[in-house]
Order: C-alpha cells, then structure tokens, then sequence
C-alpha cells in the first residue's frame, strides 16, 4: 500500500513537473520553439504571420536571432481604414516574394496584427492611426544590432508601393529583398484583345480617322484643351492632388482660399471661364460678322459682349476671393 | 493726301517708329520701381553672384576671368567659375560698361548692372514686335511690343536690379525665333546663320536655350509630318542647326553636350532625318514610278526608325547622357521631390496654381487660346510655330513658376494678333463699301493685301516642288479660294456695335495697364535685400539688416574667415561681405550642403566637430521670429533636414524633428531632437531676455520655452536691429584642454560633477 502510495505522489509529482515545465515554456519559450513556429506559421500562410496580442508579445520579446516587420493594421470594414486597404496586398506581395526568394526564409519574418485581435498591442503602444509598421531588428545571433528600438516605418514619406517597402527592409536586413509582382494573364490578354480590337476597328474606318485626323478643327480642339488645362493649373492638381470639393460642416466649398492653392473643382471653373471667353472672342471675330441681317448681326454682338464682359468679371470676382488685397474688379 | 509733307506710307512708318519708341521707354521706365523706392541696388540671390563676377571680369579682363577659381566659395573645394557659368551676362554688361568708358561717361559697373534688365526688355519689346508683324501684320507687332513692355510675368524677373541671365534671354529667345521664322519665310542661309548666331548668344546666357534647341526641331519635324518639307525649311534648319551647334560648343559650360546628351539629340535627329528627305525628293524628281514612290516614303520611315533606335541604344550604353535631373523633373514630376530634393526645395520650382497665370497675365490668358484658334484659322508655317510653342510653353508654366516667363511672350504676341484682328474688322470703316477695299490708302487695307501676296508667294514656292504638272492646278484653286474669301467678307453693319466692341476692348486695355502697374509696384520690385514696412502713421519703415549684418562680417573680421551658413546666403555673403562661404547657391554639389545641412540640425558636439573640420570661424542664420519675416531659417529648416537625410540618412532623421502627432513646432512641445539642434539654439539663443520672460515667435505664433537656451561652443557674435540675421562665432579649443561643455560650466561657477568626469 505504501509502495503504491509512493507511485501515486511519484506520478503526480512527475505530472506536476511537466505541467510546471509546460507552464515554463508558455511564459518564456526558448528561440528554438519561436522560430519553429514562426516559421511553421509563415510557410502555411504565404509568408505573413497573423499575429494576436500574445503572439505579438512572444515574438517581439528578446533574444530575437531573426528581423521582424510588424504591420499593425485595421481590415475591419466598420473601421473604413483606407491605406490599411491599400497596403495590404503590397504587404502580402512582400512577404510572398521573400517566401520564394530562395534566401535563408529565417532571417526575416513578416508579421500583421489586425486590430480586432490586437487591441491591446495598440494601447500599450499608445497607437492611434493604422497602418503602422515597425522594424525589429535582430538582437543575438551573427546578424545582431546594438539597436533596440523598433525603427518605424514613414508611410507618409515612402508610400505604400511594395518596391518602396522592399527596399526598406533590404536596407535593414542587409540582402535584397526580392519584389515579384505576380503576371496578371488576364489583363495581358484583354490588352492584347483591345489593341487588336482597336486596331480592326481602325482598319474599318480608317478613311474616316485618317479624315478626322488630317482635320485642323480635331488639332485645334486638342490644343485648345490642352492649353486651357495646362493655364488653369492642371499640373498643380496633378502633382499635389487637392481635394476635389472641400466640405465644410456639411457646406461644400469649391474655392480654396489662399493665393497658391486650389481644389480640382476650381480649377475646371477657372478653365470653362477661360473657354467662355475665349469663344466669345472667336465668336465676335469669326461668327457675327458674316451674320447678313444687321438686326441678328446686332443681337449677336450685344449677346457675345454681355457674355465676355460678365464672364470677365467673374473671373475678378474669383480672383478677388483667392487674392483679397486685389484692387481691381469689374462690375461685381 | 499729305501731313507735314510726308505721304501716308512715310507717315505710317514715322508713327511707327514713335510709338514703337515709346512702348520701349515704358517698357524701360515701368521696371524703375524699385530704383525709386529703395536704391540702385543688385537684387535677391543670383544676381549677387552674376554682378560679383561681373565686377571681376571688369578689373581682370576677360582671360582671367575664363580661368578664374574662385577658392573663396565652396570651401574647401573651391569652384572652377569659368567653367561652370554662362558668361553671356557679365560679357554684355562688361561691354556697355567699356563702350561707355571709351566715350568718356564714367559709369559705375553696378549701374549698369542694375539697369542692364530693364534696358533689355526694351529691346524685348522691339523683338515682339518684329516676330508679330512677320508673322501677322504691324499692327499687331505694336500691340505685341506693349504687352510684353508691361506683362508682369515677364517683370517679375526683369525689373531694375534684378540682374540675372533671364533679364536678357527673354530678348534673345524672341528674337532667335523670330529670325527662325524669317529665315523660314525667306529659305535663305543668310537669315539661318543669323539664327545660329543668336541661338549662340542665348547659349552663352542662359540654360533655358534647350528650349530653344527642342522647339526648332519640334517645328521642323511637324512640318514635315504635315507634308510641308521645302527647300526652305532645309536650308533654314540646315545653315542653323549646324552653325548653332558648332557656335553653341564654344562654350565651356556647354563643351561637347550637343553631342553627347539626350537634350540635344532631338535637334540632331530631325537634322539626319531633313537630310534623308531632302536627298529623297531631289531622287524623287527623277523618277516618277508609283512604286519608287513608296520605296522612298518606306525608306523614310524606317531611317527615322532606325535613328530612334539608335538613339535608344546609344543611351542606354551610356555614350549619350539621359536628360538631367532639372530638366527630367518637368516630365515626371515627382521624380525631383524623391531624389533630389535640393531642386524641389526651391520656391520657383513648385508647380503653378491657376492665381498666379491670372496675376502675371491677367486679360492675357484667355485671349491666349483665341489667338492660338486663330492661328489654326490660318495655319501658315510660323503659324503652326506659335501654336507649339504656346502649348509647351503652356505645360512647362504649369509645372514651374519659374517658367512661366517663358510663356509670357507667346501669350503676348497670340494675344496680340486677335486683338488686332479683332480692330481689324471693328475699326475697318470702309468695309461697308466693297469697292473700297481694293484702294491702297488705307493701312488696314495694305497689310492685308501684303499678307494676301505672302499666301499667294508661299503657295506658289509650295506648288513649285510638286512639279510644274501640279502648278497650274495649285495656283487656279489659290485664286479660287481668294474669291470665296472676298465673297465672305467680314463686314459690321451698325456704327452702335461697332462703338461697343471698340469701347468695350480699349476699356479692358486699360485695366490691364492698371493691372500691370500695380503688379509691378507692389509684387514685384522689392530688392528682397531690403525689406520696407508701414509703420502706424503710414510713413514707411526701411528695413536693411540683411545688408547691416553683411557689412558687420565685412568690417569686423578677418578676411579669411570662412562662413557658414545655408546655402540660399552664399552669394550674399561673397558679394557683399566678401567672406569665403561653404555653401552657396550654385549647388552644384550635393554633399556639402547637406554636410551643412547635418551641422545645423544636429546637437552642439556633433555641429562643433563638423564646423572644426571644415574651418568655420562663423555661422550666420536668418531669423524672423521677431518681425514675422517668414522666410526665415526655421521654416527652410525641413528642407535642411531632408536634404541632409538624403546623405546621412542614419544621423539625420526627418521624423525627430515632428512630434508624436505629426506637428512642426518651436513651442514647449518641440521635439528634444529641435530643442537640441543649433539652428533651434542659435534662433531662440537670449530671445526671452528681450521679452523678459517667454519670448512670443511671430512667424510661427508660438511661444518659446522658458528654460535658458545655454550656447558652450558657439558664442553670440553680432545680431541685427531686427534680430534677422544673427552670426555666432565658433570657439576655438579650450587653453587647458578642457572640453568646451566643462568650460562653460566652469565659467557658470558650477563645479565640475563627477558625471561629466565619469563621461570623458
């Protein structure tokens, strides 16, 4: 009975221990286990680690012998993150092209952290917009910086292209980070369906292009769009990118105030003006002279006038809002 | 009919002559502003550097100055100056100013400088109108000649003072074009050498003469592709393409780029492909089979193709330079903000918001796209010519400020020519009574019957390379068309409209005079070297400590000190305090600036070592904190760290400098990477003994930490009446080997803490 006994307090004892040992691993997982579930992690999911609050926690925490990038992002739909959005598949496009690489895959690793299962990982990091993204760059092992901190990742200086992101992380990791953009077939093909569409329907009616084409009226037009683009600040619109309304409290505003910005809307008004004015001129020079009737002839030129003058003067008006000490001003 | 005993024609000419005058001295006297409110005094950055040179090509002479160093900019580099400018500018200035000494008027150089750009814009005025009256008729040349006396798009860059290479490229650029177009017109040799030798004379003056080289050919080639090859155009672009080229390489900036870079490659690929053609229609007129025909045109095609080819081939070998970075960025433009940021730092290279064609062109923008509708009305060979340049032109303004005085002449003149078409048919009393048109008095009448003659000619020189068979046929449907026309003729009927329209135009002439003056007189002429305020009572306050801390530096040191400081002051400071600079506005070299850039946003040990390195004995910021002069150093200071960042990306980080949320501040919430930084020092260094207590920025409207900004390696050495500029003079090393930290502490009374100790 005794000798049983003693099994019994043995075999608990021996049960307690593993249990202890199993606790030991759960709080401080030794790097072999950590990198073996990385990876074990990273090759069924095409190279991403979805990480939660105790993911992230046990593989940020040191030593680390690897590089970890970590996109702290936002996909719910309630949320409405659009940059998240946008970045996710460039994230993806990444880390499946480090899959497939051929480099030593333990080196780095990629991980994402949605929100839903990482609430706390953003209050702990005070983080209050997505996406973010930190480098954590290995701490032991050949390739180890003295670095502790996480470097951060400057969306708003770098973008969000995949090309921009690899080259980051090539500059920290120290090798190249590969980006293979996948061949969409399907767009190679409705190219090449629509080029030879395109070129059919050219051959069809190709006397009436080639007239078209040889048409002073169609090169007019064409300038004539291009320069009242161009003088109405489309290039600004093109390399800053406004907003193309700007809404108020509820209250749409189409002019921007200052003397060296402006909206998308604004700019296609400023246009039309000038075309208005412009056409009225053409009118005046071309069109209502060679009206026979002198009444027509009249109304026509009472009519072009009125306009030009009233579409000039509005053109004051609006260059009196963007410039108010503006002395000048027709009419209104 | 005589008045004053000469006949109409004379008359005409006379009145020309008089009016034409008069455009130039209003041209001339509208950029005298400045001279009159401040002093006759060199302008802003740049033409610092062009009026030093100029002062040096004076008292040296021109072999001197081909091979002049300059170790006192730059340094420790030194630049190779004669090498590296184009000397069109000072070469002229230093002409006048000898042609003038010669003939005993004893000028001073600077004068002359500071009303070279205005003097040249008279000129401008005299090239407007001949490119407009070849083009259309004289009429429309004198309106031409007043819009660009006045347009302040080109005023901006041309008043008195600002002596830069645009003051006088703008002349040659119009006048190249227009002995282009007359050397178009006329297929002479004579007129394309002249062209060489203009387009010669804007190479040596001004780097935008690759619009120059690009546009010609721009011309040639569509020509061509609307089938209106001739002799004249070969001989045009033959005599000028080759003697330009060969002119052009005189130059030492421009050396051998005609032929080894990609902006010039467009010229000499349309110059092999007008050979091509030219040999293949003189063939052509040998053999007549259809099939010979095709053989030609297909070789054609694919000698342009091949060409191409090459071209690509050659460049991607590396035996032809792809364009440059400056010129790279107006075609991808965000190519400049990524990687190279010290070319998008500049203000007038930002792209341009639709406010600022309307304040430098007012009634001019939309009369522009009428008169380029005109053009295509007509469509001769010089009409095709302003319709390319008005949409390139139109572009490059759109994506830089600076360009757009390359546009403003095409708007001038388009503008021109429908205004003048406009008088035409308002102002023509006689049109009523068809019989009257044929008479001769009347000018209207003679201009058009001069331009009808031209068509006529060009028809007939068109007509005669197709071969006599195609003549006769050419010639009957030009006449037919004439008749047509003269059935179409415009006519006015009632006198009312007639007073409208009239009336209407002369009013909106006259609000653009208004326009421009104002534009000129408040946007315009200030030096920017000496700022002018209102004070409460209206009278205006002058304020000059830009030029007072220059002549500080130019007294009180000594004359091989080197200064340090951003690189937007170097000319400055060579100019006017003739002090050895590290950095200036040449930035021909990246690096160093953004060394300059790393000393002035790091800390005090970092900055101290850089500054020992490069021998700095003083450092000069611009401060506005106190005035509200927003163009201060701490608002260029992003740029200094970007730039910086771009060379030292692991010791300078941009993202230090912004708080957790994103914010640029001085207040109590900077950054401790700012607060530490010695521009941030230097800046707010004693600011809250003036105030005493915390001192207010005005720039930024922020009020500056209360704690005492403590300064070890630089010391305070002289701060102007406005505090604009501030100079700190850099401590040498201690007497007793101390590190300057401990020194200061020592002089504070403290004694020195183990903690120091323990550190060293």
């Amino acid at each position: 009975m005794a000798t049983r006994q003693a099994i019994v307090s043995l075999f608990i004892f021996l049960v307690f221990n593993i249990f202890l040992l199993a606790v030991c691993h759960a709080a401080k997982p030794s790097l072999e286990t950590k990198v073996s579930a990385l990876n074990q992690f990273s090759t069924n999911n095409n190279g991403v680690v979805e990480l939660d609050s105790d993911l992230y926690d046990e593989f940020v925490a040191k030593p680390r012998n690897y590089s970890m990038i970590i996109l702290l992002t936002a996909m719910e739909p309630q949320i409405n993150c659009l940059p998240c959005k946008e970045f996710d598949p460039e994230f993806r496009l990444v880390a499946k092209s480090w899959q497939w690489s051929g480099n030593d895959l333990s080196r780095l690793y990629f991980g994402s952290l949605d929100f839903k299962k990482g609430r706390e990982v953003y209050a702990k990091l005070h983080l209050n917009n997505a996406p973010t993204m930190f480098y954590f760059s290995p701490t032991t092992g050949p390739y180890a910086k003295e670095v502790s901190e996480p470097d951060k990742y400057e969306f708003n200086r770098r973008g969000f292209s995949a090309e921009e992101f690899a080259s980051y992380l090539s500059g920290h990791v120290g090798i190249k980070v590969p980006v293979k953009r996948p061949i969409n077939f399907f767009a190679i093909f409705t190219t090449i369906f629509i080029i030879l569409g395109t070129l059919a329907v050219i051959k069809l009616i190709f006397s009436f292009i080639k007239k078209v084409f040889q048409n002073r009226n169609t090169w007019a037009a064409i300038s004539l769009v291009i320069i009242l683009m161009m003088i109405s600040g489309h290039m600004w619109n093109h390399i800053r990118s406004p907003p193309y309304v700007m809404s108020n409290n509820g209250q749409i505003s189409y002019i921007a105030s200052g003397f060296s910005n402006q909206l998308g809307m604004e700019s296609q008004i400023v246009a039309m003006m000038y075309a208005i004015c412009a056409s009225s001129m053409c009118y005046l020079m071309f069109h209502v002279p060679k009206i026979e009737d002198s009444t027509k002839q009249r109304f026509g030129i009472y009519l072009w006038t009125g306009i030009l003058v009233g579409t000039f003067s509005f053109i004051f008006a609006l260059f009196r809002i963007k410039n108010p000490g503006y002395p000048f001003r027709l009419f209104i | 009919m005589k008045v004053l005993g000469l006949d109409t024609q004379n008359l005409s000419a006379l009145l020309k002559v008089v009016i034409l005058g008069l455009i130039a001295a209003v041209a001339l006297a509208s950029r005298l502003f400045s001279i009159i409110r401040f002093e006759s005094v060199i302008h802003e950055f740049d033409p610092w550097f062009n009026y030093r040179t100029t002062r040096f090509l004076v008292a040296n002479g021109f072999y001197e100055f081909w091979n002049w160093f300059d170790e006192r900019s730059w340094y420790p580099l030194g630049r190779v100056v004669g090498g590296t400018v184009y000397p069109g500018l000072m070469v002229t200035s230093a002409t006048i100013y000898n042609i003038l000494r010669t003939l005993n008027f004893t000028v001073d150089i600077r004068n002359i400088c500071v009303l070279l750009a205005p003097l040249f814009s008279a000129f401008t005025s005299v090239a407007a109108y001949l490119l407009t009256s070849e083009i259309k008729d004289s009429s429309a040349g004198l309106l031409a000649a007043a819009f660009i006396g006045v347009a302040p798009g080109y005023i901006s860059r041309s008043v008195a003072g600002s002596y830069d290479n645009e003051g006088i490229a703008i002349f040659l650029l119009l006048f190249t074009f227009y002995l282009w177009i007359k050397a178009l017109k006329e297929g002479s040799a004579y007129w394309g050498a002249l062209t060489a030798l203009f387009y010669f004379y804007m190479v040596a003056a001004w780097g935008g003469y690759v619009f120059i080289i690009n546009l010609i050919p721009l011309h040639a080639f569509t020509l061509i592709l609307m089938g209106r090859f001739s002799s004249r155009l070969y001989v045009a672009y033959s005599s000028f393409y080759i003697l330009g080229t060969l002119m052009s390489m005189q130059i030492p900036f421009v050396g051998f780029q005609p032929t080894r870079t990609s902006e010039h490659m467009a010229a000499l690929g349309i110059f092999g492909l007008i050979q091509i053609i030219a040999f293949v229609e003189f063939a052509r007129s040998y053999i007549s089979s259809n099939q010979a025909q095709i053989l030609f045109k297909s070789f054609v095609v694919l000698s342009f193709v091949g060409m191409l080819s090459g071209l690509v081939l050659l460049t991607l070998g590396g035996y032809i330079a792809p364009w440059t970075g400056r010129f790279y960025s107006l075609w991808d433009t965000g190519y400049a903000k990524k990687f190279i940021p010290i070319i998008a730092s500049v203000s007038e290279h930002q792209p341009t918001a639709w406010p600022s064609f309307f304040f430098d062109l007012e009634m001019l923008i939309f009369l522009f796209p009428a008169g380029i509708y005109l053009c295509f009305k007509e469509l001769r060979d010089d009409h095709v010519f302003l319709i390319l340049y008005g949409i390139t032109a139109s572009y490059f303004a759109g994506v830089m400020v600076r360009l757009m005085l390359a546009l403003t002449p095409v708007v001038c003149v388009t503008s021109a020519i429908a205004i003048s078409r406009l008088f035409d048919i308002y102002l023509k009393l006689d049109d009523t009574d068809k019989d009257n048109t044929s008479a001769k008095n009347n000018k209207p009448a003679i201009e058009k019957s001069n331009t009808s003659a031209k068509s006529n000619k060009s028809a007939i020189e068109k007509s005669s390379r197709k071969g006599d068979a195609s003549r006769s046929t050419s010639s009957s449907t030009s006449k037919s068309s004439e008749k047509k026309k003269k059935s179409e003729q415009f006519r006015i009927l009632g006198f009312d409209t007639r007073i409208l329209v009239i009336t209407n135009f002369f009013f909106f002439l006259v609000i653009f005079t208004w326009h421009c003056t104002w534009v000129t007189s408040n946007a315009y002429s200030s030096p920017s070297i000496v700022l002018a305020s209102r004070q409460a009572d209206g009278s205006q306050y002058i304020i000059d400590d830009f030029r007072e801390a220059y002549y500080w530096l130019r007294k009180n040191t000594d004359y091989s000190s080197k200064v340090m400081s951003w690189w937007d002051y170097g000319y400055q400071i060579a100019g006017m305090a003739d002090r050895a600079v590290l950095v200036d506005n040449n930035t021909w070299n990246n690096t160093h600036i953004a060394t300059v850039g790393k000393a002035m946003s790091s800390s005090e040990d970092v900055a101290y070592q850089i500054m020992r390195r490069h021998d700095v004995d003083y450092v000069l910021i611009i401060f506005g904190g106190l005035l509200g002069y927003s163009g201060d150093d701490i608002n260029k200071f992003l740029w200094m760290i970007r730039i910086a960042e771009g060379v030292y990306p692991n010791e300078v980080r941009e993202v230090n400098f912004f708080t957790p949320r994103g914010e640029y501040r001085v207040d109590d919430e900077a950054t401790p990477t700012m607060r530490n930084s010695i521009m941030y020092k230097m800046s707010y260094y004693n600011y809250n003994e003036l105030f005493g207590g915390q001192g207010q920025d005005r720039v930024r409207g922020a009020r500056i930490p209360a704690d005492k900004i403590k300064l070890d390696t630089l010391e305070e050495a002289y701060t102007t009446e406005n505090w604009i500029v501030r100079i700190y003079k850099v401590k040498n090393l201690d007497n007793i080997g101390r590190s300057l930290e401990q020194a200061g502490a020592f002089e504070l009374g403290k004694k020195k803490r183990k903690r120091v100790k323990r550190a060293n």
